[in-house]
Formats: C-alpha cells, structure tokens, sequence
C-alpha cells in the first residue's frame, strides 16, 4: 500500500514538474517571436483598400501603379514605413539593394506620415519602391493587421501572405525574409 | 430664492444630461473597446490604450459599428487580420484547452498529492496505535 502511494507520488510528481517545465521552456524563449502568437486562424491582410490613400508629393505616378502592380504577374513584397521611424533606417540600405536585384517588386506604404515627410526622405535616402502611397487614415496598417513600422509582407503571385516581418529586415529577420522571397519567386 | 433654486436645477441638470445621452452604438462601441487587446501595449484593451495604433482600431470599431456589423462581425474583422492573440478573452479552442484547463488540472493533481500525504500519516498512525 505504502508503495503504491509512493510511486502514485513520484508519478503525479514528474508529470507535474514536466508539464509547467514545457510551458516555460516554450514560453520563455527569447529566440521565439513575440509577434507570431500561436493562432488557429489563418491571419489573411485584406486588400480592399489596397491603393487608396494620398500620394507622395514627386512620386504620382508611383502612387498610381501601386493598384495595378499587385494584379500583375508575380510575388510582390509590402513595406510599411515613416521618415520618422529609426529602425526604418536600419533596413533601408538593404531594401535598396533588394529592388535593385528585384525591379518592380516592393512596393511601400508609409505610415502615419505626412506625405511631404515620406517624400523627403525617399529622395534624400533613395527610394527603392516600384509603387509608393502615404497610408491615410491607417486603413491598410488595420487591413494587413500591422503592429508598427517597419514591417514587411512576403506575398506570392496570387497573393497568398507567405512571411510576415515584425521588424527591420536585419539579422535573422532577414535571413528569414531572403528565404520567404525566394520560395514566392519559384 | 424659487427662481434661483430653479436656475441651480437647470444647470446641474445640463450636467447630467451629457451622461445619459449615450446612444445604443457608443455603449457597444465601449464594450468592444474593452474586449479587443492593443497589440503594441502590454496587457491593455484598445479603451485603456492611447498608443496610436489604439486609436486607429477604435476608430475601425465606430466604423464598422456605423456600417451595422454586429458584436460578432467586428470580433472576427480583427481576429482575421490580427489573429486570436487581439482577443482579451482567449476563445475555447483545442489549441487553448491547456491554457483554460491547466490550472484546473494543476490544481486537482495539487489536491490529490496532499489527499495522499495526509491518507498516509494517517494509515501511519494507525500502525503505530
């Protein structure tokens, strides 16, 4: 009888000890990202709004292909970004290099910005948006389900989300990011 | 003193006023407000939050309650786009069961193991007597 309980014990126990060690071990690794919280719904963007909003001041017509440009053939990568934001900086270097190598792929929605800020800083840092539109009103930022700048969306050719993000295209974001285009290119 | 008292009246009345004059689709909106997370704050619903991504998704939510979308509609209009985690309340799934049912388990293991220790001391005591 004694030995039963024991063993009943040391089995409740270990089940214990093993069920909230797993929780932890999954729930506080600094390596998972915070943004991709388990969901059981696919997160879908929506692109109703897609193409409404003010244009850049210089960059009309870059305003104007920006409807177009996500009908025609081919993944094509969103941008959110703001003069204003400091990590923005950090990734633009890269963007620049990355439409370069991929003309006519990126396409970039600035975000609580004043449009005459967004061009400014498009012209004096270059600008590597094929279709560029200041987001009024933060109606695409809601629709893409955006939780703040700059952040990036992998989309293949029929407009499937394929990578989402959550932060400057630096580091293992982009190592990630790299990966992302190349399967949507395929 | 009649008219005066009348004035006083008059005045605080127009104060109140104000506070009952909410419509159907502000005190929905205020539910809402407090049923959706911010998802740049630390544990704060969009009615706690004056982060400006906040503001954005209150405004959606007038929005959307302008357009006659019900309670159910709005929820799902911003789980779709930012995924359960936009939810204060996390919905019963299969993938949240640990989370709604942990401690409960947690909880009767707890009360099993002290049944046990105390079902001992006592099956001790009686070898003892």
């Amino acid at each position: 009888m004694r030995i039963a309980l024991r063993l009943a014990i040391i089995v409740l126990g270990t089940t214990l000890i093993l069920l909230v060690g797993s929780l932890l071990w999954f729930g506080l690794n600094p390596q998972r990202n915070p943004a991709s919280f388990p969901t059981s719904s696919a997160i879908e963007p929506d692109f109703s709004a897609f193409g409404q909003g003010t244009p850049l001041p210089g960059y009309e017509e870059a305003a104007e292909i920006l409807a177009t440009r996500i009908a025609d053939e081919g993944p094509f990568v969103v941008n959110f970004f703001a003069s204003w934001c400091q990590p923005c900086r950090l990734e633009h270097p890269y963007l620049l290099e990355f439409s370069a190598a991929n003309p006519g792929a990126l396409i970039g929605l600035a975000y609580r910005d004043d449009p005459i800020d967004a061009a400014t800083y498009l012209t004096n840092d270059g600008n590597p948006y094929v279709a560029v539109i200041a987001d009024t009103g933060s109606k695409n930022a809601l629709n893409f389900g955006l939780t703040g700048v700059p952040e990036t969306y992998v989309f293949s050719a029929d407009g499937t989300l394929l990578f989402r993000s959550p932060g400057p295209l630096i580091g293992a974001l982009k190592t990630q990011f790299v990966d992302a285009w190349e399967a949507a290119s395929q | 003193m009649i008219r005066r008292t009348l004035w006083l009246c008059a005045i605080l009345l127009a104060f109140l006023v104000p506070a009952h004059a909410q419509s159907i689709s502000e005190v929905r909106a205020k539910a809402l407000f407090n049923e959706l997370r911010c998802v740049v704050c630390a544990g704060q619903s969009i009615a706690e939050s004056n982060a400006e991504l906040a503001q954005d998704m209150r405004e959606q939510v007038e929005l959307l309650i302008d357009d006659n979308r019900s309670d159910a509609e709005i929820r799902d209009w911003f789980v779709r786009r930012y995924g359960d985690a936009v939810l204060m309340n996390p919905p019963l799934k299969p993938l949240t069961f640990a989370l709604w049912f942990g401690p409960v388990i947690i909880f009767l293991i707890g009360m099993a193991v002290t049944g046990l220790v105390l079902l001992r001391g006592r099956s001790r005591l009686k070898d003892k007597s």
